[in-house]
């Protein structure tokens, strides 16, 4: 597409995000269109389908070096580990397969919201939520057998399209998008930063040597390999190094906080493919 | 979060730091009247580029420092940019209080800088 | 080390305050002791109510430890120094909570007023 088509593209998008008249509120589809409106128009470079990537899909220097290391990824070991997991039976002869019989690829399906519940499902806590249902302790959410089914889950599920849903018919819903929209716009810590003072405005510039990369892909590819942890991890392991890096204290991961900031954030990136497990700095 | 190296080296940063601290509760919000602007450029430098302190590079290109980062403006020209001193040691106190949707961080206002880094660091950069 | 040289118009304030505070049983020790103790609570008194709206900034738990490590070390002007500090972490983590409760897109992106 050329520019000029891309920037009209915007305005209707544009428009088509904002109410007529002095409406001061905005639905969650409103918002998330004038979500991805801005970084189309910020990158207008970058083909829709290539947010997915990250920062690599906005800085062809290290795209380069993240394509070499695709080639033999970190992350193989992690499928197989997972696969194992998800084959092998609990001590009361039952296995994931039970709780999710139409089998691994069911990644596109979270989170979502919980209406028995109450609350956003993730796949970390449907997952734990199998395994304590047939006497098993459950897995720890930040890094190792959780992050290896979830590479394994996600492997299945390449391909599918991120589309969360906010039911209409239940305002807990909405409330709960409202608290990680909020979450996410909300400085903390020491240094005051929001996640998206990083993630949209500065989205693309260096942070010394680091590209800083859009929100919009950010919850694609989960769980990653990340060369700086040396191992896989989850994407709440990921909130709560943001949140330390910020200088604040750490949420619970899988707490209430971080499920609802991954409600707002996955529904934000509706529409992209789900390519995980991924490779990252 | 279990207490790391560089945590153990910054609260002992933080206890060295001490005599150049008030007594006294901090103003919750802008820059102190009486914090006399007469720090040390030279010593003001190392805390700029140190990246638990100051860390002016990550996000600024300054002279001499490697590896910039491109999220601020340049820091160059300060004394003709900043109408006195004093409005610039204003800003790096905490940039949110001239405009509320600034990024950078409240350096003096969340005391991430000891008042002794603070004025040195803005004697440097008022030199740039 | 760092030595009571604050001045005795500062024991002299929590002596004031000691006799204010319905504390007890702490104040049978020597001030400064007592002061470290009041100040630590307080520092404590101040994380938990930042934890409470989600405000609590990364280091002031580990601030308020080595503030009791320093105490229990008989460094209480240290003690009391860190432990003031980390009371400040405490509110104006609190203060940053509640003033960002009802944080929203940016106007660049979604502008509410049109």
């Amino acid at each position: 597409m050329t520019k000029h088509g891309f920037l009209l593209a915007t305005l209707v998008l544009a428009g088509a995000a904002l109410p007529i008249g002095p409406v001061t509120a905005a639905t969650p589809e409103e918002e998330q269109a004038a979500f991805q409106a801005y970084f189309k128009q910020r990158f207008p470079n970058v083909p829709e389908d290539e947010f997915k990537n990250g920062t690599y899909a906005i800085d062809p220097v290290t795209r380069e070096n993240w394509e070499a290391i695709e080639e033999f990824p970190p992350y193989e070991n992690a499928i197989s580990q997972g696969e194992t997991l998800w084959n092998t039976p609990f001590a009361d002869g039952q296995g994931y397969a039970d709780c999710f019989p139409d089998g691994p690829a069911i990644m596109g399906r979270y989170p979502h919201w919980d209406r028995e519940r109450g609350l956003v499902m993730t796949l970390p806590l449907a997952l734990n939520a199998c395994r304590t249902a047939h006497g098993e302790t459950p897995l720890k959410y930040k890094k190792g057998p959780i992050a290896d089914l979830l590479a394994y889950i996600a492997f299945e599920s390449r391909g599918q399209i991120t589309q969360v849903e906010i039911p209409e018919d239940d305002p807990r819903a909405l409330a709960a998008y409202e608290q990680g929209k909020r979450f996410y716009f909300a400085r903390r810590g020491q240094l005051n930063f929001a996640c998206g003072h990083c993630h949209l405005a500065t989205s693309g510039a260096r942070l010394r040597t680091e590209t800083l990369s859009p929100a919009y892909g950010h919850t694609t590819h989960w769980p990653v390999y990340r060369s700086d942890w040396g191992e896989m991890g989850t994407l709440h392991r990921r909130f709560a190094g943001c949140n330390e890096q910020v200088r604040a204290k750490a949420f619970e991961p899988q707490g209430e906080e971080y499920r609802n900031l991954e409600y707002f954030l996955t529904y934000m990136n509706n529409g992209l493919e789900l390519n995980g497990p991924g490779a990252r700095k | 979060m279990p207490l790391n190296a560089s945590h153990r080296s910054r609260l002992t940063a933080l206890l060295l730091g001490l005599s150049a601290l008030s007594s006294g509760p901090l103003p919750a919000a802008g820059l102190p009247d009486d914090l006399a602007l007469s720090g040390d450029a030279a010593a003001g430098r190392e805390v700029a580029t140190d990246r638990a302190k100051g860390n002016c590079v990550a996000c600024h290109v300054m002279a001499g420092a490697e590896s910039p980062g491109t999220i601020g403006p340049v820091l160059v020209s300060m004394q003709t940019r900043f109408p006195s001193k004093r409005d610039l040691a204003a800003q790096i106190w905490d940039a949110t209080a001239k405009n509320p949707e600034a990024v950078m961080p409240p350096f003096g206002k969340h005391e991430i800088l000891t008042r002794q880094e603070f004025v040195d660091v803005v004697e440097y950069i008022w030199s740039l | 080390m760092i030595t009571t040289k604050r001045g005795d118009g500062y024991g002299l304030a929590a002596g004031v305050l000691a006799a204010l505070l319905p504390l007890g049983a702490a104040w049978s020790e020597t001030p400064d002791r007592a002061q470290a103790l009041a100040g630590i609570e307080a520092a404590e008194a101040a994380r938990q109510r930042a934890d409470s709206v989600g405000g609590e900034w990364r280091d002031t738990a580990a601030m308020i430890a080595r503030a009791r490590e320093l105490a229990e070390a008989g460094r209480y002007p240290d003690a009391i120094e860190l432990a003031d500090q980390a009371k400040r972490q405490g509110e104006l983590g609190y203060d940053q909570a509640l003033g960002e409760q009802n944080a929203d897109f940016p106007a660049y992106v979604l502008d509410r007023s049109r």
